[in-house]
């Protein structure tokens, strides 16, 4: 089995409080191998964001600290880079993209200023040849008119498209790993399709693994070819997308799919689960979803499950579960 | 040059036109405000009613109002500010002689304040809530806090008559040898630039604070931009409309604080010029420098406005 | 809300109530005690110095500070303690009126051309122009024409400020209209007067008051700048600035005159641009986490 492109182990996430810090992101541990295509799905809260944040150090540094665990990339630490090693890794190796475009992109800049910077820094192309590359970027993209675009400045191009030119920028140096937070969160639902499609033939073209990272069951499910699970600051489930929606195995996970209104169904009512995600500085003993469960029993509350294989390729956070599936692995 | 661009400044330009129209008429009224009758207070109290009837008919204050207003207004259109009563020379000329001296007040101060306020600013709002950030505010808030005039009397005090560094009075103009010029303008000019660096730097931080925290600085970031890059390209760029702002208000801060520093080092400076023609009742010189001063601050103001146009693009394509 | 947003806003404190935040502020506590502080001074002046601040007992000219003239005296023999006290009245008084004075017109001249478009552009001009002059030649212009007392320097800085102050007031009553609830009201029929004392003029508030702490601040430097010069409050009556005045050509023999005031000052100046800086903190409806 071939080293996987990205190893985060046991990763640990506090943010600073009035009352002292505060753990969002616990135990989490996912690799990402060459080629890959890993779909992160949770809802607000539940360290999705934080975690991918966390991959090119891009947390605060005054409010947040990673404690414990490791990000491995190609043999070196990525928690403990600093300096001009991980401005090296920033855009050249691993690239991220975010949610709303018109506040992530530079208001007072042009496309092709902020995209030729890149190019700059880590090609050292300039002038004529990084001009040539934008609007061969922008082709890429699929922006029509790619030369007069270029030019342009953000608030002048509509969502999808400036979603693509924050792509652009991202695959300018052709990175290894695409971190994507929420891309089409921000998108209305036919550009979304455009954008995800544009990702999916990038991802071959350039031979790049991909992060995709969303709330949305639908869009992961389309894109991804494994899944991981997180609720409140934790991973609860990591499968293969088809063994995912086949045998979800983690409570919430069921949940999620079932509160997926259908339009086949007769139902009269949406499903839903019952209460809130806990916040980070919540004190819950036990399994955080405990509270919520609908499979929950006394020793869910006295001990803090850890991830179980449930087989070679899926594994949840729930012993009871897994225990009933009959999984032979512990 | 855009058309988008091009169109706005002519906009702003025609917007200018009633407010120095309406800065003219408050200048001509600036007279009229004067409880009593201005003849008398020009001529004194003690003049003879042949004496004040002579002023009178000089001032032209025996005609009809409107009459006045537009005799006022034609001659400004002409370029006669008036002339002052006790420099016997035209307000054009009197301010002509001491502008050498204020331009070159406002323009060391200026120079010396910006790259100072905006680095002072932006590292406090980078480097927050560490004790550079604490050190740096405090410093610029005694800046803003210390009256001038007072500070200027014991820099006096301590750099021309303690220890002689500096003539205590006096200006030396730049004809005269650049040495002597900048010995005799350099303390006024950093005493004033005190309160303008302290009120920048507060400014720029905030402004910068609020740049900062934006996405498209995590963006550029993520890109691998060193952090020179990212605060002095990407953020620097976007504080620069408040930067800009606060330019313009310091300008105009600079010319008032002229008044007062002048007093202090004897620099004969237009706000030297105009205190003394207020205590001296030289009225048509009070109202002619004060016009001047306003149609200054207006073409200032255009060019402050024509710069947001510039730094922001957003502004340019409403 | 993005995810990291919510995550990090989970973790930040509850809000509670604003004087509780206000009185954990370091700048605000500071600040607030400071100009408490020198206001109790100046109005308890004749308890805390029982003397006459215009009393001259030329025995006693040029005293260096001592136990019993703790600031000294001047060339008069006057005590600078209680000058410096009774100055307080003055120089305080002088920033507050126009503070409030200002404040009242701004919020009044602000709301209206953000009310009435028609006036709108009539009153931005006219507020433009006054801009156009440094608001201390404005008010050294005027003050000189009224004579030099309390009163002119008072109304003569209340027009220099009113300019500013129209500015946040209108920019705040223009996004105020803007908003959602601002026109349901109207569409449920609200008069305009009720929409206006309801809605516009509250969210007016903040920006104006945190603008209006730091009048207070430039007005109090402006008057002293003023009777420095000669044109605001005349001697015997003291003021700090022209205290700074008098002592000025004794400065090297006896420097205590001059210093005291110009403490004074700065003092004041000090605490109300910090009470400024921490109501334009606390009083910002984003949560940008603190000075």
């Amino acid at each position: 089995m071939t080293e996987p492109l990205l190893s985060i182990r046991n990763l640990q996430v506090q943010f600073r409080a009035d009352s002292g810090w505060v753990t969002a992101v616990d135990d989490v541990s996912l690799d990402v191998g060459e080629g890959d295509c890993v779909g992160i799905v949770g809802e607000s809260g539940s360290g999705k964001s934080v975690t991918a944040l966390s991959i090119l150090q891009l947390h605060d540094r005054g409010t947040t600290r990673m404690p414990s665990g490791s990000i491995q990339y190609r043999g070196d630490d990525l928690l403990r880079a600093e300096g001009a090693a991980l401005r090296r890794i920033r855009g050249r190796e691993i690239a991220m993209i975010f949610q709303d475009p018109m506040s992530s992109l530079n208001p007072v800049l042009t496309i092709a200023d902020q995209i030729s910077e890149t190019l700059r820094r880590h090609q050292g192309l300039t002038g004529a040849a990084a001009r040539k590359r934008v609007v061969e970027l922008l082709g890429l993209v699929r922006i029509p008119d790619a030369p007069r675009r270029a030019d342009e400045y953000p608030h002048r191009l509509s969502g999808g498209m400036r979603q693509r030119a924050m792509i652009a920028m991202a695959i300018a140096c052709k990175p290894r790993l695409l971190i994507a937070d929420e891309p089409t969160t921000a998108l209305d639902v036919t550009i979304q399709a455009q954008v995800l499609e544009l990702l999916r033939d990038l991802r071959q073209e350039l031979r790049m693994s991909v992060m995709l990272i969303s709330h949305d069951l639908g869009v992961i499910a389309e894109f991804a070819q494994r899944v991981v699970v997180m609720y409140a600051g934790r991973i609860v489930e990591q499968a293969p997308v088809a063994e995912l929606f086949r045998q979800p195995v983690h409570p919430y996970t069921i949940g999620l799919i079932s509160a997926v209104p259908k339009l086949d169904s007769d139902a009269a009512r949406l499903t839903l689960i019952p209460g809130r995600i806990p916040g980070p500085q919540e004190d819950i003993p036990g399994c955080r979803f405990g509270p919520r469960c609908a499979w929950v029993q006394a020793c869910c509350r006295d001990a803090s499950p850890s991830m179980m294989s449930v087989s070679d390729l899926q594994s949840a956070r729930c012993p009871p579960r897994v225990v009933a599936l009959g999984a032979p692995h512990g | 040059m855009e058309a988008g661009l091009i169109r706005i400044v002519a906009i702003k330009f025609l917007q200018a036109v009633p407010v120095i129209l309406i800065i003219s008429v408050l200048a001509f009224l600036l007279l009229s405000l004067l409880p009593g009758d201005p003849a008398v207070i020009i001529a004194g109290e003690q003049a003879s009613p042949a004496a004040i009837e002579n002023v009178r008919r000089q001032l032209g204050l025996d005609r009809p109002f409107v009459e006045q207003l537009a005799i006022w207004l034609l001659n400004l259109a002409c370029g006669n500010f008036g002339s002052s009563l006790i420099l016997n020379q035209s307000v054009l000329s009197a301010v002509g002689e001491r502008l050498p001296v204020t331009l070159s007040l406002a323009a060391l101060s200026i120079s010396f304040t910006i790259p100072v306020g905006v680095f002072l600013g932006s590292l406090a709002a980078y480097c927050r809530r560490s004790w550079i950030d604490t050190f740096v505010m405090t410093v610029a808030l005694l800046g803003v806090s210390i009256p001038a005039f007072w500070i200027a009397i014991l820099g006096v005090i301590l750099f021309s008559v303690q220890l002689g560094w500096v003539p205590s009075s006096g200006f030396v103009p730049i004809s005269e040898g650049i040495g002597p010029w900048f010995a005799s303008i350099v303390l006024p000019a950093l005493i004033l630039s005190l309160f303008q660096i302290g009120f920048l730097a507060r400014m720029t931080r905030s402004a910068m604070l609020d740049v900062l925290s934006q996405d498209y600085i995590r963006t550029a970031r993520a890109k691998g931009m060193s952090e020179w890059q990212t605060v002095g390209k990407h953020a620097l760029r976007n504080a620069l409309i408040l930067i800009i702002t606060a330019t313009g208000i310091l300008l105009s801060a600079a010319i008032g604080g002229s008044v007062i520093i002048e007093q202090v080092f004897a620099l004969p400076g237009i706000g030297r010029m105009v205190v003394q023609a207020i205590m001296a009742r030289d009225y048509p010189l009070v109202q002619g420098t004060m016009l001047i001063l306003g149609f200054t601050f207006v073409m200032i103001n255009l060019l402050v406005d024509i710069l947001y146009t510039l730094a922001d693009p957003r502004v340019r394509h409403d | 809300m993005t995810d990291v947003a919510f995550t990090a806003a989970a973790a930040a404190p509850r809000r509670s109530g604003v004087l509780r935040r206000l009185s954990r502020h370091p700048a605000f506590v500071v600040g607030f005690s400071i100009i408490l502080l020198l206001a109790l001074c100046a109005v308890l002046a004749p308890l805390i110095s029982p003397i006459d601040p215009s009393a001259m007992k030329v025995r006693f000219r040029f005293r260096p500070p001592s136990s019993a003239f703790w600031f000294g005296t001047d060339q008069f023999g006057r005590d600078i303690f209680t000058r410096v006290l009774y100055g307080a009245r003055i120089s305080l008084l002088a920033g507050f009126a126009v503070c409030v004075i200002s404040g009242l017109c701004s919020a009044a001249i602000g709301v209206i051309a953000a009310q009435f478009r028609k006036l709108d552009g009539a009153i931005m001009r006219l507020m433009d122009a006054l801009m156009s002059f440094p608001a201390i030649l404005l008010a050294l212009g005027i003050a000189a024409a009224l004579g030099p007392r309390v009163s002119s320097v008072i109304i003569a800085l209340t027009v220099a400020y009113i300019p500013a102050g129209v500015r946040i007031v209108r920019a705040a009553a223009l996004t105020v209209r803007e908003m959602d609830y601002v026109q349901a009201a109207q569409i449920s029929g609200a008069s305009s007067l009720r929409i206006v004392a309801r809605h516009i003029l509250p969210n007016c508030f903040s920006p104006l008051l945190v603008h209006l702490t730091f009048i207070f601040a430039y007005a109090m430097l402006a008057e002293a700048a003023l009777s420095f010069l000669g044109v605001g409050i005349q001697p015997p009556v003291a003021s700090w600035g022209n205290i700074i005045a008098e002592g000025r050509d004794y400065a090297t023999e006896a420097w205590w005159v001059m210093l005291f005031p110009g403490i004074a000052i700065s003092l004041a100046a000090l605490s109300l641009n910090l009470l400024g800086d921490a109501l334009g903190d606390l009083l910002d409806p984003r949560l940008k986490g603190g000075a």
